[in-house]
């Protein structure tokens, strides 16, 4: 009996002292603190510390994720078709991807490259290339959706780009590959005396964005591979890497390794807008698409452009020099201060870090070892400050922090070394898993980087994840470099090869972000304001219906008089005017995708029915209890048939 | 047997301590039961109808506003309610009568707040099951939407 009460008192004794000492069981927990999983760990419900945007490679597109937690918050459709979101199928959106070769369905993006102010990466647009057929888009932050493409004339293989100045002057585009230019048959053996690299300056509006190219250097026919703008002192010079110096067009994998150094380019851009006032360059006759998303009528527009100015090295001294870098370099990166070039030369022992100071030192003292094709080559010893003594194996690409450090990628040895600006002495390293590419440092290519974090962005994941099958995803790997070793904190897959990714403090675009269009403010001409605009327009065999949706219910959701042959256009434009609640659109046989139509927003999706029968449409996106519900029938005629147009949504009154 | 077992108590609070233990062991329940119902407050001090706005005042009848209202009316809101039958919504051509104007301000400014608390909202939801979008009107352009529900319960 004692035994019994004793442990009845006890029982109660610890529900009281739960309650009083946790408090409400709904309150939120503290972050455990000393291991890696709260690093990484942010709470159901709470923010991520960064915005990371990292390159879908061949996917085509771009992806957001949240840093430190490697959340996948957003796929942005850029340059490849998306059925999921009606990029590319919706007929506002298919003019994006319009090019000089038609309507391209694809491209490889490599390089997110967001838009700065003084050095600062300010929130405002990200760049992306188009690395198949050369191309650069920028996305609108506000948004998250891509907002305008331009075609590069000139080019193939648009690799070296969208890498931007200091207050986003310019993004620029240098082609991997040389070619004819202008373009022609002709012996791909004449690629010595025949093939040239274009290398172009897109110039962007501070105001708008919007893209424009400014002009284009002729180089020699090599490959021109990444690039850089200075800042700070730099500011107004550009460097790109290349490789091929042999000028090999075949087996490259052995003939273009052949010499001791290629070349890291210094373009002076503000000598160019010299050149160019002074009116020293040639016009080319090109063909190139632009295409510019408006934001007020909804829809894209593509313009065929024909024109562009073409500076010629020979002709315009003091443009461009070449700062001779080891063994076929790769990455090409500029130190916050915008003193130090760090060249990645894969297949090098060594990393060459190059002095600004001493590069125009060398210019104003003529150290100049030979002349290519008009370009000066200055002497090695009199440009470079330092060498990175074993860093390890195939040297990429190289990011800085907020204490005066480098890290670097090594590919062939998989890891990341970290060094000092200060004595170019090795100081940490950490393997990575596997075979890096690119790495990223929050703000690690601005002049104030936020350190904290460094993400290796790998190639190979083998044995990381669960198998699927043979073919595997990439991966981002979250290293801590607070402190004096570097950490692995988190592994994370992510689509397409995350060539490159750049990530941003949450706070500077978060609150900018776009709840909703106003329907005041949409001007698409097909928009219809209220359900007793909707309506059914015939002209010919083309028919338009206005379409609205509002939870849960299109209107109109029965309609008669489609006949076979018709081109049916569904405007839909979405009335609800609340953040978060889009509506799908979707017609049984529609060789299209589906759309999904913000609030406020109105899409239109293209239809051409073949047999004469009953076709149910619906909305795909999750709406309401009675989102189930939200469907409607068209009924299509025989092409001869009398029936005459109809429609309904119980709308009398 | 019942005396016996008074006694065994007795016997066993005066061996773990005395009248002491009861009091911290009551002290220690009620303390706890106070902060736990401290968590769940906000539902506890709804007593009167909950409402967003409170204190909207109509004057005299304004016609331009009630036209104005009916622009907004058909733009924002005849999607889903229509005047004398049910539709998505209830019919509003009356609603002016049936609910105050602080009520109806409330539904159209903060649909999503009346849901959660309104218990008459609560039991329209149940009835209609589609939750009201919130259409971000201004608080200006809801007072005339208001006029307009007005014009239309007083058959102006």
């Amino acid at each position: 009996m004692k035994k019994s009460l004793f442990i009845y008192v006890l029982i109660i004794i610890s529900i009281s002292m739960i309650f009083l000492f946790w408090g409400c069981p709904s309150s939120k927990q503290g972050a455990v603190s000393g291991d890696v999983a709260s690093k990484v760990y942010v709470p159901p419900g709470e923010y991520d510390e960064f915005y990371g945007f990292f390159s879908g490679g061949f996917s085509g597109q771009l992806a957001v994720y949240g840093i430190p937690s490697g959340r996948l918050f957003r796929v942005i459709p850029v340059f490849s078709q998306d059925p999921e979101k009606g990029w590319g199928y919706s007929e506002e959106t298919k003019p994006m991807l319009m090019t000089s070769h038609g309507f391209i369905p694809w491209d490889d993006a490599h390089h997110p490259e967001l838009s700065q102010t003084d050095g600062m990466a300010d929130g405002r647009w990200i760049f992306i290339n188009g690395n198949n057929t050369p191309r650069i888009a920028r996305i609108d932050l506000t948004t998250f959706r891509t907002v305008e493409i331009i075609e590069l004339p000139n080019s193939a293989g648009n690799h070296s780009s969208p890498f931007g100045t200091e207050n986003t002057e310019y993004v620029v585009a240098g082609t991997r590959f040389s070619i004819p230019i202008p373009n022609e048959d002709i012996s791909i053996n004449e690629y010595k005396d025949k093939f040239k690299g274009a290398i172009s300056f897109v110039k962007v509006d501070n105001k708008t964005g919007r893209m424009d190219i400014a002009f284009q250097v002729l180089m020699p026919g090599f490959d021109y591979d990444l690039a850089r703008a200075g800042k700070g002192k730099s500011h107004g010079w550009c460097f790109f890497s290349m490789y091929n110096s042999e000028q090999a067009n075949t087996i490259k994998e052995v003939n273009a390794s052949q010499n001791d150094k290629d070349f890291i380019a210094a373009i002076n851009w503000k000598k160019a807008e010299e050149y160019i006032a002074q009116k020293k360059f040639k016009e080319f006759d090109v063909q190139y698409a632009h295409n510019v998303f408006n934001e007020e009528t909804q829809t894209a527009t593509s313009t065929m452009k024909n024109k562009v100015k073409v500076l010629i090295p020979e002709e315009c001294p003091g443009l461009v020099y070449f700062m001779p870098t080891p063994k076929s370099p790769h990455g090409c990166d500029v130190d916050p201060t915008g003193e130090y070039i760090v060249g990645g030369g894969k297949l090098a022992a060594t990393i060459p870090v190059f002095s600004y100071s001493k590069m125009i030192k060398a210019i104003e003292d003529k150290k100049i070892d030979k002349t290519i094709d008009g370009v000066p080559v200055l002497n090695y010893d009199a440009v470079i400050a330092g060498e990175v003594q074993e860093p390890g194996l195939g040297p990429l690409h190289t990011e800085f922090d907020d204490q005066g450090n480098a890290y670097t990628s090594m590919f062939v040895s998989s890891e990341i070394t970290k060094w000092s600006l200060k004595d170019f002495k090795v100081i940490d390293k950490i393997p990575t898993y596997y075979s890096i590419g690119h790495l990223l440092i929050p703000g690690g290519n601005t002049k104030k980087p936020y350190g904290k974090y460094v993400i290796a962005l790998n190639k190979i994941t083998k044995d990381r994840y669960l198998p699927t099958g043979p073919e595997l995803t990439q991966s981002a790997q979250l290293i801590d470099i607070s402190g004096d070793k570097m950490k692995l904190l988190l592994d994370f897959p992510t689509i397409g090869e995350p060539h490159y990714g750049q990530a941003i403090a949450a706070s500077v675009i978060k609150d900018k972000s776009l709840k909703f269009y106003k329907m005041e403010n949409n001007k698409h001409p097909y928009k219809t304001s209220k359900e007793e605009d909707t309506r059914i327009e015939r002209s010919g065999n083309v028919v338009r219906i206005y379409m609205t949706t509002i939870r849960s219910h299109f209107a109109p959701d029965n309609i008669e008089g489609i006949k076979v042959g018709d081109e049916v256009y569904f405007h839909i434009t979405n009335l609800e005017q609340d953040w978060d609640v889009p509506h799908g659109f979707a017609i049984k046989g529609a060789e299209n995708s589906e759309l999904l139509i913000m609030p406020g927003e109105t899409l239109t999706l293209k239809w051409l029915p073949k047999k004469p029968g009953v076709y149910p449409f619906y909305c795909t996106d999750f709406c309401s209890a009675l989102h189930q519900e939200m469907q409607g029938y068209v009924r299509v005629s025989p092409a001869n048939s009398q029936i005459k147009l109809a429609w309904n949504t119980q709308n009398k009154k | 047997m019942k005396t016996n077992k008074h006694f065994k108590l007795r016997n066993f609070i005066k061996n773990v301590g005395g009248y002491k233990v009861i009091s911290f062991l009551i002290f220690s329940v009620v303390a706890s039961l106070l902060l736990f119902s401290a968590c769940g407050e906000q539902k506890e001090e709804v007593k009167e109808e909950f409402l967003v706005i409170k204190g909207t005042k109509i004057g005299e009848f304004n016609p331009e506003k009630a036209e104005k209202g009916a622009k907004i009316f058909a733009e924002k809101c005849a999607a889903c309610h229509k005047y004398e039958e049910k539709f998505v919504g209830p019919p509003l051509g009356n609603v002016f009568k049936r609910r105050s104007v602080d009520y109806i301000m409330s539904q159209i400014l903060d649909p999503e707040k009346m849901i959660a608390n309104n218990d008459t909202t609560k039991a329209l939801l149940k009835q209609f099951m589609t939750q009201m979008p919130n259409q971000h009107l201004s608080h200006e352009d809801a007072l005339s939407v208001l006029e307009h529900l007005r014009a239309k319960a007083e058959g102006k």
